[in-house]
């Protein structure tokens, strides 16, 4: 299956979702990467991390992960606990930005294991500080950055994240842009390369026939998208490296 | 500055490394590591400051049956898995941040018809506030917002449950109190006064909460004004620079990219991990 590369859509999407002034909670892996390039394109905010740490100005060098603290250089405003960010400040942030590779129409996600728990075909990593965040967000934006839209389920197997009870839940894919919830439905959608897409949102339920086509991608978000992938590739965060390669061949 | 009178080392009115330390207890980590009790629940921190200067000399001194607390297991708790250093593992979640890559020791123990490894599976946010309790001497800490999750639904730890009071009901979480906290920390001074480099993420609390605790500091200093942990948490002091490489600490040293890449491909089988283990023990 031919997709959109991640940076026909998904990268610029994920981080224009980055309100100017606001507080902003990012999970590892995809949401560092946007809010790297959402300050890139100027925007000014204050990024909080899990381990205690809100940084307000671009770090020196890329984070490897979240607790790559040398790299946070002298960009922390603020430095205390994981209680002081994942039991009260996160839930102040305006926005919580996670990871999810697997995750349901409702919102939830899975990062525990496929198959029984007691016994799993794949165990997966375990969901760190996400639960909390999820479950404090006033607004909840997962990314999911891989090619296969079978990863957007009808109920997950194991609910590792659950958001709070009435927060938007907003779900940011190669495809399009969606909402998710008790009544899910796709926002935005790329014009093309998006039939199987549409296709499996409609088996699991999510209404399609809202979708409005996608703002294009400026070139000044292009070049920041591909200079960011390619920061990202040095730093060792191994899909952007493909999605680099991705980019250059779209 | 000891936190009980049974881990009171004889005061040493001594200098180590030009300064005067008064009575604080400075020891060699092989020591340290081989008075871990056997069985013992151990703190392994801290939460981004990796000690895998200690997980090394616990594998190579074999120890085993240890319950081992690490909010983010990392490459550290993946080769304790693998080096068969635990029986049991409290923890937020385990990976390879580099990558990022699975921790494969830590997903073969569990992709197999008869795990050995128990798994206490917590948020991080549910393991802080257990290590709270642990700090305040109370048995268990209120939890809010896992009620929908597997952590609570499917059990994935024993260590939660629900409390009633005359003012509501609420899910909450037993307390932990290792036996034995390794913290690391930036600089540590000669009354046992320890400051955390970045932030403190869980440090503080796990020597609080343990019932002793070893700092592992880069420096030590005279007198610091700024400490983020009492030295009267704190029961011994181990100095060694470049503690936590191939982690990274704030203005010393960077985070070793080549080298986490290094640990995913010697563990990704148990054949190339049994090599890195021999490596590790010469």
């Amino acid at each position: 299956m031919i997709v959109p590369s991640l940076t026909d859509y998904f990268l610029p999407a994920a981080a224009r979702t980055i309100p100017a002034d606001s507080w902003v909670f990012t999970g590892f892996n995809w949401p560092v990467i946007a809010a790297r390039l959402a300050r890139r394109l100027d925007c000014d905010f204050v990024q909080v991390l899990e381990a205690g740490v809100a940084l307000d100005r671009d770090t020196p060098t890329l984070l490897s992960s979240t607790t790559d603290y040398f790299a946070y250089g002298n960009a922390a405003c603020f430095q205390g606990s994981i209680g002081d960010v994942l039991l009260s400040l996160v839930s102040r942030c305006d926005q919580v930005m996670l990871d999810a590779a697997n995750v349901d129409v409702l919102g939830h996600t899975n990062s525990t294991a496929v198959g029984p728990t007691n016994a799993p075909k794949v165990r997966l990593p375990g969901g760190g500080g996400a639960p909390d965040a999820a479950a404090r967000a006033r607004r909840l934006i997962l990314l999911y950055a891989g090619r296969d839209p079978g990863r957007l389920q009808r109920q997950v197997e194991h609910v590792t994240t659950a958001p709070a009870s009435g927060a938007p839940i907003i779900l940011i894919t190669r495809w399009g842009t969606l909402h998710l919830g008790q009544e899910p439905w796709l926002e935005v959608c790329v014009a093309e390369r998006t039939e199987a897409f549409r296709r499996h949102l409609y088996s699991v339920g999510v209404r399609i026939d809202k979708a409005r086509a996608a703002r294009a991608v400026t070139s000044q978000e292009r070049l920041a998208s591909d200079a960011v992938l390619a920061e990202a590739s040095a730093r060792g965060y191994s899909q952007a490296a493909n999605a680099l390669i991705e980019s250059r061949n779209s | 500055m000891f936190a009980e009178a049974s881990n009171r080392a004889a005061p040493r009115y001594d200098t180590f490394e030009g300064v005067p330390i008064g009575s604080l207890a400075i020891s060699s980590l092989t020591d340290v590591v081989a008075s871990i009790p056997a069985g013992g629940t151990v703190y392994l921190g801290n939460f981004g400051a990796p000690l895998h200067c200690v997980a090394h000399e616990m594998i190579r001194q074999r120890l085993t049956g240890l319950h081992v607390i690490m909010g983010s297991g990392g490459i550290v708790l993946d080769a304790l898995i693998g080096a068969g250093s635990v029986d049991r593992i409290t923890f937020a979640h385990c990976w390879g941040p580099i990558g990022p890559t699975p921790a494969w020791n830590f997903r073969r123990s569990r992709e197999t018809p008869h795990p050995v490894v128990q798994m206490d599976e917590m948020s991080l946010g549910a393991m802080y506030s257990a290590l709270l309790g642990g700090a305040w001497g109370v048995a268990f800490m209120p939890i809010r917002g896992l009620d929908q999750t597997g952590y609570i639904g499917e059990g994935w730890t024993s260590s939660h449950g629900v409390a009633a009071a005359p003012w509501g009901q609420e899910t909450v979480v037993r307390s932990l109190a290792p036996d034995l906290s390794f913290v690391h920390a930036d600089r540590i001074d000669r009354r046992g006064n320890a400051k955390v480099a970045g932030p403190s993420a869980d440090a503080a609390l796990a020597a609080q909460a343990a019932r002793r605790t070893v700092i592992v500091a880069e420096e030590i200093v005279d007198r610091l004004s700024d400490a983020d942990i009492a030295g009267a948490h704190v029961s011994q002091a181990v100095v060694i620079r470049g503690a936590v490489r191939p982690d990274g600490t704030p203005r010393r040293y960077g985070r070793d990219l080549v080298a986490y890449e290094r640990y995913a491909e010697d563990s990704q089988t148990q054949e190339t991990f049994a090599a890195w283990i021999a490596q590790v023990r010469r």
